[in-house]
């Protein structure tokens, strides 16, 4: 009885790791019964922006946006996409990807399959996914990511990257460096 | 060309045609009634079929054109080699924080940096990095907590050396660092370590409490805690009539000791310890006192001179001698007492005093004398 007990327990609490653990995973929402259920409706070369006090901080330009209304969330297909810094005199940080959902009331935009952000600063970061939290500001993910500069490459467990302070923390980094002649 | 060829390449169905260094791969379309071209590769001429016919036509041509490609090919090889990049690895356990607005990077929790080319490592808790953004040059650097360092010197004179002694012997750093902080301004021109400091070196042993080194100037200076003070190792200059050959077990003549500072000059080959100077020579067991010693350095990194000024005191086997300058001379293993000299020698119940005595460093070569123009006291005590 008590090895059923605990059996059921661990087993719950595995089924509780596994949902919080996966129920991020963009690609799987897409599959979702409900989205089938609902029809969206299609945009083609859509651009979108984003505003705080008439200033723009972010415009995603897409090949398709799909939008579902009832779920307020929006899939998009091949993305371009620029964070504006607050200081004008500031580079933007500019990103690419495959594909793309962004969620209405959290303002979060996920974007995966061969994301690629180009840093103000020129450097590159490329990775499998990638999200984009416009409230807080960051971008940030939990996958392996590459940051590749004309004489550096650092490869990391995953990163978080502050748009207002410019502060890039990669966890457990490896970085390859390359010394002038 | 291909106006000329044309009726034949229609009859063609395959072609391979070359312009100058270019090769295409050619298909006719009778439907298009045109030559649908790939590019498929470059091709240097006088390889080619037609070119071979030139080729015999100028043998001495040929010859000298492939000399010239096999040269550049071979030079640039081996300037390749000479001229190839370094890299640098730096690992860390936990995160790189890289702060893209100032050009600064701090990596935590077990930092490992390496070397490439010369296997050199740097281990560290915490590592602080800046660097100059349009050059991309390190500018400024810091490691802090259980700093660690194996410096290896470059490969290509480990190599040399270690051929010497033993072809298949893996090279051993030639310094191991220990400290808690470690600092290096490229601005300043500045590497400073700081806490526990330890050096083990192929050359030289240092414990201290701070190192701070010019590199511009190449000077240093090493202090030690309030009250405690600076540790050293060095090795002197075998006598020139005993040279041995370098082998792996070859014993250095050690000379040890403590001093409250040290002064080091790398252009100069000069090192001052000043403050206490306490010194052990380690082949007679040896010791001397003074108030300040300056060392002087041979191009092998041993001590060639040493001199001593201000309350010198030796304590030998054998013999005790007192003075306020005392200059050694390892090459021809001599001491030179200058100023209220005095010498005792308890085996042979001698004791000389002058304003100037030379002897030997050996006890047992017992030969002390005055210098010529120096008048000698000599006691000699009769049973």
């Amino acid at each position: 009885m008590k090895i059923l007990t605990w059996g059921l327990i661990i087993s719950l609490l595995i089924s509780v790791l596994y949902l919080t653990w996966f129920s991020d995973d963009p690609q799987q929402n897409i599959q979702d019964v409900g989205f089938k259920k609902e029809k969206p409706i299609l945009l083609k070369d859509p651009e979108l922006f984003d505003f705080k006090l008439d200033k723009m901080t972010m415009q995603v330009k897409a090949k398709t946006a799909r939008v579902y209304e009832n779920k307020n969330m929006m899939l998009l297909s091949k993305i371009d996409g620029n964070v504006y810094s607050e200081d004008a005199a500031k580079k933007s940080t500019r990103f690419f990807a495959k594909s793309g959902r962004i969620k209405g009331k959290s303002k979060l935009l996920t974007v995966w399959g061969n994301v690629r952000v180009l840093f103000s600063d020129g450097q590159q970061l490329f990775t499998a996914r990638l999200n984009l939290d416009q409230k807080k500001s960051i971008l940030y993910n939990r996958v392996s990511v590459r940051v590749v500069s004309d004489n550096e490459k650092i490869v990391a467990n995953h990163m978080r990257y502050n748009l207002k302070t410019g502060i890039l923390t990669l966890s457990k980094p490896k970085a390859t460096i390359d010394m002038g002649l | 060309m291909i106006g000329t060829d044309l009726p034949r390449l229609r009859q063609l169905k395959h072609v391979i045609l070359r312009f100058g260094f270019q090769e295409f791969n050619g298909e006719w379309s009778a439907s298009h009634k045109m030559l649908i071209c790939r590019k498929i590769n470059m091709v240097i001429p006088y390889s080619s079929e037609n070119s071979n016919l030139h080729g015999h036509r100028y043998p001495l041509k040929a010859a000298c054109f492939r000399f010239i490609c096999a040269g550049l090919l071979v030079g640039l090889l081996m300037i390749s080699q000479s001229f190839a990049k370094d890299t640098i690895i730096i690992t860390s356990k936990k995160t790189a924080i890289i702060d893209k607005t100032r050009g600064t990077a701090v990596w935590r929790d077990n930092v490992v940096v390496v070397r490439k080319s010369t296997g050199s490592k740097l281990i560290t808790d915490l590592l602080s990095i800046a660097r100059d953004a349009i050059r991309e040059r390190l500018i400024w650097a810091e490691a802090s907590g259980n700093v660690k360092a194996y410096y290896y010197r470059s490969p290509a004179d480990d190599h040399k050396k270690l051929f010497i002694i033993k072809p298949d012997l893996q090279p051993a750093p030639h310094s191991i660092i220990t400290c808690d902080q470690a600092t290096y301004s490229r601005k300043a021109a500045l590497g400073e370590l700081v806490g526990s400091v330890h050096i083990q070196s192929q050359d030289f042993e240092l414990q201290a409490e701070k190192i701070r080194y010019d590199y511009q100037v190449e000077r240093g200076k090493i202090t030690a805690k309030v009250g405690e003070k600076v540790r050293f190792v060095f090795y002197k200059k075998e006598p020139s009539d005993d040279p041995q050959p370098p082998s792996i077990n070859q014993v250095r003549q050690k000379i040890s000791g403590s001093a409250e500072e040290i002064l080091v000059n790398r252009l100069s080959r000069k090192i001052v310890l000043q403050g206490v100077v306490f010194i052990i020579d380690h082949s007679d067991q040896s010791q001397f006192k003074a108030d300040r010693t300056d060392l002087f350095f041979d191009e092998q990194d041993e001590i060639e001179t040493a001199v001593a000024n201000g309350n010198f005191s030796m304590n030998q086997p054998g013999r005790i001698s007192r003075s306020d300058r005392a200059k050694f001379d390892y090459d021809r293993e001599e001491v030179t007492l200058t100023g209220n000299a005095y010498v005792k020698e308890e085996e042979k119940k001698v004791e000389v005093t002058s304003d100037r005595i030379q002897m030997y460093i050996k006890v047992n070569q017992g030969i002390i004398r005055g210098v010529d123009d120096v008048p000698v006291k000599m006691e000699i005590e009769i049973d």
